[in-house]
């Protein structure tokens, strides 16, 4: 019996975006965006949505006069993600 | 704008957004260990030359270059906090290294102030009396140092698979032999300043001029 994939993972920008904050501690906004190559307006909705479901932390800081955000992962998010990553597996029938 | 992907391409995505942000060396780092490198290297070296050159009934003065240590300190401050600046992406392998160096300053400074609190003479007892064991800690000073140097720089070296570190961090300890070695030796002192030089030099130096190239080449 499979479980349903989550949807909100189950999509290919926040599951990018997930997959670099589970290897890393935290990360910038403008290392994401060249990462994912996504459109910095694109991936501001992506990030939102991923923190509205409490899954990252965002992080609003000044670089020099300029600001910055910076993405960590939470959690939930780091439960959700392995989660995700099992039933993966488990379609693919890579137990 | 949502793609969904099929199982397989899910995997795939993960696994290259993964790699994408590991054994990512951070700007700057280089220079880190050139400033400390240098900095050292060139206190020792003037405390080498003082300890040929002063005379034997004043040769300790060769020692006090040593209190211009803390002069790095504000130029470190100011590049970790631009390092931070430029920094686009923190790995667990970089938190980790950090805590590995402030274990290993906060154990040096340790070092030190038990060495200090050696020295002091105790209450009631005339200047002067325990004059050998006032200062005889401190010719463990340096090898003790080189040994939780090495340990540092080893653990760097494999946390980020950078051979140069823990190639540092062999001739650390090898020194650390050679010291102990020539622990009697009658320019003990000139060994031990000898060996902290080749230490930084190929602990910090090499592995900082390294770095740097590397950095150029695909460090985020």
């Amino acid at each position: 019996m499979f479980s349903d994939l989550n949807p909100l993972l189950h999509s290919q920008l926040r599951l990018a975006v997930m997959s670099i904050l589970i290897g890393s501690d935290e990360a910038d906004f403008v290392f994401i965006r060249e990462k994912t190559g996504a459109t910095a307006g694109n991936l501001s909705v992506q990030i939102e949505k991923l923190r509205e479901a409490g899954y990252i932390k965002v992080i609003k800081s000044f670089k020099g006069k300029m600001p910055r955000t910076t993405c960590k992962v939470t959690s939930p998010g780091i439960k959700a993600f392995e989660a995700y990553v099992k039933n993966l597996k488990d379609y693919i029938g890579d137990k | 704008m949502e793609t969904t992907l099929s199982e397989k391409e899910s995997l795939e995505l993960i696994s290259t957004m993964i790699s994408s942000a590991k054994n990512n060396l951070s700007k700057g780092m280089g220079k880190i260990y050139l400033l400390w490198g240098y900095v050292i290297a060139l206190l020792a070296l003037v405390n080498l030359i003082l300890l040929l050159t002063l005379p034997p009934h004043i040769f300790y003065y060769s020692y006090y270059v040593w209190y211009a240590t803390p002069l790095g300190l504000i130029v470190y401050f100011n590049l970790i906090r631009k390092i931070k600046e430029m920094q686009m992406v923190r790995t667990y392998i970089d938190t980790i290294v950090t805590y590995v160096w402030i274990a290993f300053s906060i154990a040096v400074l340790v070092l030190v102030i038990s060495m200090l609190l050696v020295s002091v003479h105790g209450f009631g007892e005339p200047v002067g009396k325990y004059d050998l064991l006032n200062w005889i800690q401190w010719s463990f000073l340096i090898p003790f140092m080189l040994i939780l140097y090495g340990f540092a720089l080893f653990v760097s070296g494999l946390a980020y698979c950078f051979r140069p570190l823990e190639v540092g961090a062999i001739i650390c300890w090898a020194c650390t032999l050679v010291i102990s070695l020539f622990y009697r030796a009658a320019a003990a002192s000139e060994i031990q300043l000898g060996c902290l030089i080749l230490s930084v030099i190929a602990g910090y130096i090499i592995p900082g001029h390294m770095l740097n190239i590397k950095e150029k080449s695909h460090v985020q």
